[in-house]
């Protein structure tokens, strides 16, 4: 031990911690396999990327884990936390450089080391190796695997093969219609927009930061393939997504999680598209996280209330 | 035991003996360990232990032959032992019935925790998900299974041949050579707290008397090893193989209801 707080976590792994003990509530334990699919469902954070890179799907560890839940002693009280997870915790500190918060990364490395636990059991079933995952793990960019603890406003994300925007402009939750819905995804995250590789130099990182109040600023990171002579943009403000460009939304409630999936033509995601100079087909994932009844709720009665997505063609993405 | 039988060999044993299970108690992995540290601590408990139980014996070797079976002999005169003594020998006509029975509960002494603790029942499995033990994972295992294995040979050997046969040589009763070596046996357990200590009295105390009767050491050292392997390396396993059946399962519904 380093003789630091041996929990001193980065916001993001605060946060599945958090939402592990909420998986775990109903049996009021929390264990592994609750980290895991806290890890898993955080589908924007370096492990849960990895996860899902390596096929382990959150719906099927929450099913995993329900299924073992039931197995267990239903304790009274207090959420109980089980020894392995303290083993975890610890592993996790170890992984973590000195005076460094533990992130999201540092967990699943720690939740690696322990190949009885629940957590192992899970992947074993998923078909998911172990080695895979460090391999993932260590092949996560580093500036992503950074952003781990910058929490809200402010993140740097790189993905060889798409841009993830975490909080986009305003305009896209225009995906959403009619307009008085889009409080729907006030709350959520976004990404998408697969880009093709191109000769030229290309958009490496995708920075967004808060302009000011309601504002967002864009900044695309370029290089050249080669990975030099790297430079700063600022991307021109987002202009309205039409509607009639989202071929589909699919609304899927699991747990306390609601995702809404929406393929767009990122051919209308205009900045994207016009600095790379190509259409592009995209996929943009946008979900939001609520453990409260009432948002379910809402979501439920916009739903009943007749909201559903137009449907066009798919655009071709070869170009 | 008089206090002139108090040998310097005698007190060589007893040093030994805590001095093994300092040192174990030092060097085996901490519940907490992590992953770096646990095989080193695993491997070099093992190693004291088995390191000790060779010295051990290396002590006592001058006890093989005569003078552990002079101590069979005088166990012949306890009761129990006598009584099944007589009725193993061929001519008694109630050989093979108490031989049956000798098998049987020398299989039961190393599988009665099975049968009576359930340990693959749903509510067992659900207690000791996501436990602490002191190894994880098959490397770990498979280091516990083979060193466990060993060591019960060596185990056997110790306490059920070379310690009692030491005390009855420095003038110990037959009684006491029995039991005390069988009370060490299951001290040495004790890190494995109320179900290990009493799966240890069980253990201890057939394999002793199953010594005594057959005067076959390889008969209870297989017993031993089979012991070790079945808690350490077998029902694991199993534990892990329903754990990962009813995971299967369950995300296997799941597919089936979002069909």
């Amino acid at each position: 031990m380093s003789g630091r707080d041996p929990l001193n976590l980065s916001r993001r792994a605060t946060y599945v911690l958090a939402a592990a003990k909420a998986i775990g509530q109903p049996r009021q334990r929390v264990g592994s396999g609750e980290l895991l699919a806290a890890l898993a469902d955080d589908v924007w954070g370096p492990a849960g990327i990895t996860l899902a890179r390596c096929g382990a799907d959150v719906d099927a560890v929450v099913a995993g884990v329900e299924a073992l839940q039931e197995l267990g002693p239903r304790t009274s009280g207090t959420v109980a936390y089980s020894p392995v997870l303290g083993r975890v915790l610890r592993s996790a500190t170890g992984y973590a450089p000195l005076r460094a918060p533990i992130t999201t990364e540092h967990l699943l490395l720690g939740l690696l080391d322990e190949p009885d636990s629940v957590a192992a059991t899970i992947l074993e079933v998923l078909g998911v190796r172990v080695r895979t995952i460090r391999t993932g793990l260590a092949d996560v960019d580093p500036v992503l695997a950074a952003s781990d603890g910058d929490g809200p406003g402010a993140r740097v994300l790189r993905w060889p093969e798409s841009i993830e925007l975490s909080h986009p402009p305003s305009s896209v939750w225009a995906l959403i219609e009619p307009p008085e819905h889009a409080h729907l995804l006030a709350e959520g995250i976004l990404s998408g927009a697969r880009r093709q590789p191109e000769a030229g130099r290309e958009i490496h990182e995708l920075v967004v930061r808060p302009g000011g109040p309601g504002d967002r600023v864009l900044l695309a990171v370029e290089r050249a393939p080669s990975g030099l002579g790297a430079r700063v943009r600022q991307i021109e403000p987002v202009p309205a997504v039409p509607f009639e460009n989202v071929h589909e939304v699919t609304p899927t409630i699991a747990g306390s999680l609601l995702r809404l999936t929406c393929v767009v033509d990122v051919d209308d995601l205009r900045p994207q598209a016009r600095y790379l100079g190509r259409r592009v087909l995209g996929r943009i994932e946008a979900g939001t996280r609520t453990g409260s009844r009432d948002f379910l709720d809402r979501v439920a009665a916009c739903l009943d209330g007749g909201w559903a997505p137009q449907v066009s063609g798919v655009g071709d993405a070869s170009q | 035991m008089r206090p002139s039988d108090l040998t310097p060999e005698y007190f060589l044993v007893c040093s030994l003996l805590i001095s093994t299970s300092i040192g174990v108690m030092l060097v085996r992995p901490r519940p907490l360990g992590l992953r770096g540290e646990r095989m080193p601590r695993l491997i070099g408990s093992y190693l004291l232990r088995i390191a000790v139980l060779v010295a051990l014996a290396l002590l006592a070797r001058d006890l093989g032959g005569a003078p552990v079976a002079q101590f069979l002999d005088a166990a012949g005169a306890l009761g129990a032992v006598s009584w099944v003594r007589t009725r193993l020998d061929p001519g008694s006509g109630s050989a093979a019935p108490v031989l049956v029975g000798l098998v049987a509960v020398s299989l039961l002494s190393v599988s009665w925790q099975y049968l009576v603790l359930r340990p693959f029942s749903d509510r067992q499995i659900g207690r000791r998900l996501d436990q602490v033990f002191a190894t994880t994972g098959r490397a770990e295992h498979t280091v516990m299974t083979i060193g466990s294995a060993v060591l019960g040979c060596l185990e056997e050997v110790v306490f059920r041949a070379l310690l009692p046969t030491l005390l009855y040589t420095r003038g110990a009763g037959v009684a006491l050579a029995v039991v005390a070596p069988t009370v060490v046996f299951v001290a040495l357990h004790v890190e494995q707290k109320a179900v290990g200590l009493v799966n240890a009295t069980v253990v201890g105390v057939v394999l002793m008397a199953v010594y005594l009767v057959t005067g076959q050491l390889l008969w209870v050292i297989a017993l031993h090893a089979t012991a070790n392997v079945l808690a350490l390396g077998v029902e694991p396993e199993i534990r892990r193989m329903r754990e990962r059946r009813i995971v299967r399962r369950a995300i296997e519904a799941r597919g089936s209801a979002a069909v």
